[in-house]
């Protein structure tokens, strides 16, 4: 839209400048010359003025000296015509003269008073030439006398002729203004020629720079990506309407070992057959006829090398002007390594899923061998405290002391394994069932426990301390576990303290973690053996001193580990134990189920 | 004594020894209801539908089946499952004696139907109490239907 304006002022001017340039300067021309012709024209009607008016003093004074030469007795027939000839062309002259000057009032004025002059004069030498035909030459030259004195033409003449000289003058002033005003036109005329043609020679060099740097850009900008084409890695080609390469990068050549001197090669013969499959070749002459998008073809091709490829070809076509024959545009993307890491990636899944099957083999196992843990190995226990029981019926009154005392220690063992075992079932589940995430109170749980554990000792004293707790999100039931077994602990291993100093408390840190705290002032533990602490059925102290199975912090660690915090703890034989757990911050707490 | 009060207890029990010990315990409760004890979840159904070895048996329903899940051939919660799925079986009460303490065992027995659920204490005191109690309950104090 703009260069057409733009054109269209530029032909406005061009027509301006053709007008300045070309049809002033004649129209110029052709006034100036008009006037010189007039100017000439004027000057010959002055001089004929002139020359009538000259001729007629001349007839008037020939016929005179005619006349007078024939008084002198000198009489031949030319004389005589000369002394007829005023007569005869002087009105005739007088007329023509008159109406030379008809525009002229002045003039007239003065033709009139030199026509009587001169009518006067004639009258008075025809009278003369009269008076001498009668013999009377003293009489005729009264008359010729007389003419002379009464009728003086000298100034009336020179009057005419002196008028004439100045309008003749005053033509040729004005005649000289108007070539000067022309040659003034004519110089400002050729003043503007020279700046039009100074503007059109700057315009036009201007616009023939800016049109040559326009070019140059295009050319550098084609020869950009020309190169861009040819640096691409990607295979690219461009085909005409009937498969013909047009244009074939660096990428492409060198994946289908086309000689890079190469014409124009139909697709087919390109790559010894890696484009001779029928189907892309149908989907290709889609895309050229239908306009329909080629989007990802995956298929196998030998290239130049002489390995199959795994490529991935997309094509589309390119049309720039309706005018223009479609071209197709082909990309190749080699995806073999990817297609190998995709298969390497699929490979250590399926070893993963073979895993994970062989862990949730191991994990039904597990579930079975726990079943019949529960299940079959506590039977015969029953029945040997069963059939204890019924030895001792049995033997009535027969027992005595040792026997009752064998009874016992039977049936107190039987009952003691049962409680291992149904601590070993307690820990194996802990691992096993799905985590119940909710909101839970930890304040609440330890409130909970701390009632538990009293009221088991109810003649102990006990000073608690306890913080202000969070909410965790968490396993509730593991979580009231957790702190039973620890203030628990911290109860039973206060045992020998007048009195029990237990505290909990809670940090957290920059990431939101929890660290909770239970402190005791009990018999603590030597750090060397700390690692055992947490192991099943480890203990670090005598039965006889302080009764336990050893399963409470082994479940503890397994709970803490499970939502996806650690346990651990500090302590000195004598000097009491502090127990840290952490929990991480709840919206991550989910990640460890 | 009327009819109901010679409705038998059916012991379905696999193992000798807890059989053993809960007729023991059952003789303790001082029932006059028959106790039968079957080895079985086979011969459970045997004795339900009365035919092989008990084709000749009397006739009438237990009182109360106590059924032991963990059994060769056809376990208790398969025998409660075909028990609930038949018409004429559905409402004699179920109470599963087990050993185990699992919840899955539980939860399967529930939700098929049984009326109680008692884990066999390991303690010989409480095994008796519990299998005597059960007697009692079921047979004397527990109201079922007039059978047809």
């Amino acid at each position: 839209m703009k260069t057409r304006g733009v054109l269209r002022w530029h032909t406005a001017g061009l027509l301006l400048a053709v007008l300045v340039i070309v049809a002033l300067p004649y129209a110029v021309t052709r006034f100036s010359s008009q006037s010189m012709r007039e100017a000439a024209a004027l000057l010959t009607h002055s001089n004929v003025v002139k020359a009538t008016t000259y001729r007629l003093a001349y007839l008037t004074r020939d016929s005179e000296s005619a006349i007078y030469r024939l008084l002198a007795g000198d009489s031949n027939d030319l004389t005589q015509q000369r002394k007829e000839l005023a007569g005869r062309e002087v009105p005739a002259l007088l007329r023509q003269l008159r109406a030379m000057t008809r525009d002229n009032p002045d003039q007239q004025v003065r033709i009139g008073a030199l026509e009587n002059a001169i009518t006067g004069r004639i009258t008075l030498m025809n009278q003369a030439s009269a008076r001498l035909q009668q013999g009377d030459p003293a009489g005729a030259r009264q008359s010729l006398r007389d003419a002379g004195d009464l009728f003086v033409i000298n100034d009336d003449i020179a009057g005419i002729v002196q008028a004439e000289d100045n309008l003749l003058e005053s033509r040729q002033v004005a005649a000289h203004r108007q070539a000067f005003n022309n040659s003034v036109v004519l110089g400002v005329t050729a003043l503007a020629q020279l700046l039009l043609l100074g503007i059109i020679v700057v315009m036009s060099e201007r616009q023939i720079g800016q049109r040559q740097l326009a070019e140059t850009r295009e050319g550098r900008a084609v020869r950009r990506s020309r190169l861009i084409f040819q640096a691409v890695r990607e295979p690219i080609a461009l085909f005409d309407e009937k498969l013909n390469s047009l244009l074939v990068n660096n990428a492409f050549a060198e994946l289908y070992g086309m000689d890079s001197q190469h014409g124009s090669v139909q697709l087919e013969q390109i790559g010894d057959g890696a484009w001779s499959d029928t189907v892309l070749l149908q989907r290709l002459n889609d895309v050229l006829l239908l306009d329909r998008e080629l989007w990802d073809h995956d298929m196998i091709q030998r290239t130049a090398d002489g390995t199959d490829r795994h490529v991935v070809i997309n094509a589309r076509r390119l049309q720039p002007h309706d005018t223009e024959t479609p071209a197709l545009l082909l990309t190749v993307s080699d995806i073999t390594t990817r297609a190998l890491a995709e298969q390497k990636v699929n490979e250590l899944n399926r070893q993963l899923e073979g895993k994970i099957t062989q862990l949730s083999d191991v994990n039904r196992e597990l579930e079975a061998f726990s079943y019949s843990v529960s299940h079959d190995l506590r039977a015969p226990l029953r029945h040997i405290s069963g059939f204890a029981r019924k030895l001792e019926q049995h033997l009535g009154d027969r027992t005595d002391d040792k026997t009752t005392h064998y009874i016992d220690v039977i049936s107190s063992s039987a009952q003691r394994m049962a409680l291992l075992i149904d601590d070993l079932l307690v820990f194996s589940r802990l691992g096993r069932g799905a985590l119940r995430l909710q909101a839970v109170d930890m304040q609440s749980l330890v409130e909970e426990a701390r009632a538990l554990s009293e009221s088991a000792v109810p003649e102990r004293r006990i000073a608690w301390s306890i913080e202000p707790l969070p909410m965790v999100i968490a396993d509730e039931n593991m979580l009231r576990t957790v702190w039973q077994n620890l203030l628990g602990n911290a109860v039973k291993y206060t045992g020998h303290c007048d009195v029990a100093r237990i505290e909990v408390s809670v940090k957290q840190d920059r990431r939101g973690d929890y660290e909770f705290t239970v402190a005791d002032n009990g018999a603590g533990f030597d750090m060397q053996f700390a690692d055992k602490l947490f192991g099943v059925f480890q203990r670090l102290h005598r039965n006889s001193e302080f009764p336990g199975n050893g399963i409470g912090l082994a479940n503890v660690r397994r709970i803490i580990a499970r939502h996806g915090g650690r346990v651990w703890a500090e302590a000195e034989p004598g000097q009491g134990a502090r127990f840290h757990f952490s929990l991480p911050a709840t919206d991550t707490a989910g990640a460890h189920t | 004594m009327n009819k109901k009060d010679l409705r038998t207890i059916l012991l379905v029990e696999d193992s000798l020894a807890d059989a053993e010990m809960a007729m023991d315990a059952l003789a303790e409760a001082h029932l006059a209801n028959p106790v039968v004890h079957v080895e079985d979840g086979v011969e459970c159904m045997d004795y339900l539908y009365a035919r092989g070895a008990w084709e000749s048996r009397e006739a009438g329903d237990p009182a109360v089946i106590l059924l032991d899940i963990k059994m060769p051939r056809m376990s208790g919660l398969d025998v409660l499952t075909r028990m609930r799925e038949d018409e004429r079986m559905r409402r004699i009460p179920v109470v599963i004696l087990s050993s185990s303490r699992e919840e899955s065992d539980l939860a399967r027995s529930w939700d098929l139907g049984a009326n109680a659920y008692v884990i066999k204490p390991v303690d010989v005191d409480q095994f008796f109490d519990a299998v005597r109690t059960l007697g009692q309950f079921w047979a004397v104090l527990n109201q079922a239907p007039e059978q047809d």
